[in-house]
């Protein structure tokens, strides 16, 4: 890309633009004049993307998990072909988490629109999040608790937006 | 309502979630050594904050994070969903989210739209990406099924 990573980071607010509105349209186009996309670019190959500047803002690695993670799902439907053993196992992994996969009720985020679901076939549909250790949907963070990001984790001062040092560049 | 402290997720109350983990642990692992490779320094951090975490026994049950084979602190398992373009609040901007697509699918590509760039996003792909800066979005796609694995660093302590 033409430009640089850390000043179109600081273009965007604390919070991410609710999409779809139309206040997030017009900042979206607003940033796009700014900084412009590449004219429909595609990529099938293992490749990174890069700014001006040689830091890498995608890694894409096309294939690399071979068939046997695939969750057992691959040749299913094609019954010629028998799953292995660790197919098997992914494929019972797939049916524990079965239960846990759901379609969320209500909620404000475009990630709970049924509309975004595709029920086909027998295939599980739905969303589940697991964490050790995070800050529950719908439940902010404490005072107290933001401050000490701010001060710990967050070593650089301003904008959070900003990208600190020890960003992975293009040797 | 604001809480205090992370604590760990409501979904390990169903108790297959922690037989899913055991079953995926192995492909976690992979997953967390592809970040090794891509930011060295943001799987360091993060390899701390599971020690730190390990150490805070209060804040993540001990069976949940012997079976936890991965440096993230989040997995988001989505099936059978397309995703609109969008960029992910919780992470920082000089994270990469590391998306991981599984499945029998045919198609399916990942947009970059602020970039204009589309990537084939087919079974098997592992896509490293600032997901707080870039928006990203998975349209529809042909196809029986898609389960697609999101991986993301959440905040870290």
């Amino acid at each position: 890309m033409g430009w640089d990573i850390t000043r179109y980071a600081e273009k965007l607010p604390k919070k991410p633009f609710k999409p779809g509105t139309k206040s997030s349209k017009e900042k979206e186009a607003s940033l796009r004049l700014q900084y412009p996309p590449l004219n429909g670019a595609t990529a099938s190959a293992p490749c990174i993307i890069v700014d001006i500047d040689g830091i890498i803002l995608a890694w894409y690695l096309p294939g690399i998990l071979s068939d046997f993670r695939q969750v057992g799902l691959l040749r299913l439907s094609d019954r010629s072909n028998k799953p292995d053993v660790f197919q098997k196992a992914m494929l019972k992994a797939r049916e524990k988490l079965r239960t846990s996969l759901k379609i969320p009720k209500t909620g404000s985020s475009w990630r709970d629109d049924i509309k975004y679901y595709h029920p086909v076939g027998a295939a599980p549909v739905g969303s589940v999040n697991l964490s050790t250790a995070w800050f529950q949907q719908g439940r902010g963070v404490s005072p107290s608790m933001y401050k000490l990001y701010s001060s710990v984790a967050h070593s650089e001062s301003g904008n959070v937006a900003r990208i600190p040092g020890g960003f992975c560049e293009l040797q | 309502m604001s809480q205090e402290y992370p604590e760990v997720s409501a979904s390990f109350s169903e108790p297959a979630a922690l037989d899913w983990l055991d079953t995926i642990s192995e492909s976690n692992a992979i997953l967390s050594a592809i970040l090794a490779v891509i930011h060295p320094k943001l799987y360091d951090a993060r390899w701390k904050t599971t020690q730190c975490l390990r150490e805070t026994p209060e804040t993540c049950p001990r069976d949940v994070l012997i079976r936890w084979a991965s440096v993230f602190s989040a997995v988001a398992v989505i099936s059978n969903r397309s995703t609109s373009p969008h960029r992910d609040g919780s992470s920082r901007s000089n994270w990469y989210d590391i998306l991981a697509t599984l499945g029998s699918y045919r198609g399916g590509t990942l947009e970059l739209p602020g970039l204009g760039i589309s990537l084939e996003y087919g079974p098997g792909t592992v896509v490293g990406v600032l997901g707080k800066v870039l928006e990203h979005a998975v349209p529809s796609f042909e196809g029986d099924r898609v389960l697609k694995s999101t991986k993301y660093a959440m905040h870290t302590l």
